[in-house]
């Protein structure tokens, strides 16, 4: 289990917290819980989504963030979508994406992070994060609306000290 | 559907991975085929979705971790009344303690004819059960001696008038004890039970003849034939019960 999980539960916790000695406790904090929980869950199909879970419960434990964020379908997101994605043909680099996934609204970075980490469907991620679906496709649109709009400003930014250098 | 409207629906799209059938997103990307601007937008957030997973994915979890999970044997600690072990310990304790309080309780009461009346006074006023009814004593006699009871004792003359009900096998201080049921007057019972003598080993034995006297709300009489020792039990009045036992 852990040969299998540790490295995409692993990113998923880099990706929500950033520090890598946090995503280091939380993924092996998991494997705890999994180890001692783990023999409860009877559908062992079911063991990767039971994994994520308890990850980002911990996460969200641990960091206090237990906050009722608003169930807000997609029809009423209002988000802005940017005319053009930022930069594109490999442009992108790690760490920026990383930066800018972290300065998301939290309640976008973990939908989101699984919308691109693990290709989980809507479903699954919804399961994974016990919220509705309808509010799973909301965030996570706007999350990467958010994600594009960061992305789009550091790109610009970019380009002007690059223009004035 | 407009351009805007379709592209917040597509935003979120993975080609290939998303229901393309959905209502609205298969109007959205049609819109794709005839609008050219739009078309480019998609290939672009396309190659942006890609562009995020490669960069999210490129991150690498330290050397370390895998080992460390794998390293630290994780100790279950279960409650200790979960635990086999001690489950095993209380088993053992409530047999052993089950042992000392039977053992206790077989040795509190004596092998003697008081003791044998106490308990199947006892029997007879609660609820009792027949292993077999019948009103034929040849088959209650053939039933006892399958069973290892007393079986070949003689009745009194007052006994062999009234008619059987059927009998029981019964156990005191692991010796066989013979139990036949006549039926009385109004529904009452008398129970007459017989046990080798040689179950007693301690305090007198009845004589041959009958000795009437009461405990409880029974009459009741015990005598001594031959090897076997018999108890006469019945709801019933000393001079309507003296008919039974005469010989």
């Amino acid at each position: 289990m852990a040969n299998l999980y540790y490295e995409p539960l692993y990113r998923f916790a880099f990706s929500l917290t950033r520090q890598e000695n946090d995503a280091c406790d939380l993924t092996q904090q998991t494997f705890l819980v999994w180890a001692t929980k783990g023999h409860q869950l009877k559908d062992k199909s079911k063991a990767k989504s039971w994994l994520f879970t308890t990850l980002h419960r911990e996460f969200l434990m641990r960091h206090r963030r237990i906050i009722r964020f608003p169930q807000i379908e997609l029809d009423d997101a209002r988000c802005e979508i940017p005319d053009v994605p930022p930069a594109t043909a490999n442009r992108l680099d790690s760490g920026a994406v990383l930066d800018a996934l972290a300065r998301i609204d939290p309640a976008f970075r973990a939908p989101v992070s699984l919308f691109y980490l693990e290709d989980c469907r809507y479903a699954e991620i919804a399961a994974i994060l016990d919220v509705p679906l309808g509010t799973v496709k909301s965030r996570i649109s706007r999350g990467i609306s958010q994600l594009q709009n960061l992305l789009r400003k550091n790109e610009l930014r970019s380009l002007r000290r690059e223009t004035s250098g | 559907m407009d351009r805007d409207q379709a592209k917040k629906l597509l935003i979120a799209y993975r080609a290939g991975l998303d229901d393309s059938t959905e209502p609205g997103i298969a109007e959205a990307l049609a819109l794709a085929k005839f609008d050219p601007a739009f078309a480019d937008w998609l290939r672009l957030q396309t190659n942006f979705h890609s562009d995020v997973r490669r960069c999210l994915r490129a991150v690498q979890a330290p050397p370390g971790l895998r080992r460390s999970i794998r390293k630290h044997p994780v100790v279950v600690v279960r409650p200790i009344w979960r635990r086999a072990e001690w489950i095993s310990v209380a088993a053992g304790i409530v047999l052993l303690l089950s042992g000392i309080v039977y053992s206790r309780l077989q040795r509190s009461e004596a092998n003697t004819l008081e003791a044998f009346r106490a308990r199947m006074i006892g029997f007879a006023l609660r609820e009792y059960r027949m292993d077999i009814r019948t009103s034929d004593l040849a088959e209650v006699r053939r039933f006892l001696a399958k069973r290892a009871a007393p079986n070949d004792f003689g009745l009194t003359a007052g006994l062999e008038s009234i008619p059987v009900m059927g009998g029981g096998r019964l156990s005191w201080r692991g010796n066989p004890v013979a139990m036949v049921c006549f039926a009385l007057p109004e529904n009452e019972t008398a129970f007459l039970f017989v046990v080798h003598r040689d179950a007693f080993s301690e305090g007198t034995l009845p004589g041959d003849l009958p000795e009437i006297s009461s405990i409880k709300r029974m009459t009741t009489a015990e005598w001594s034939r031959g090897r076997d020792v018999f108890l006469l039990a019945a709801r019933v009045v000393r001079e309507e019960f003296r008919s039974l036992t005469s010989p």
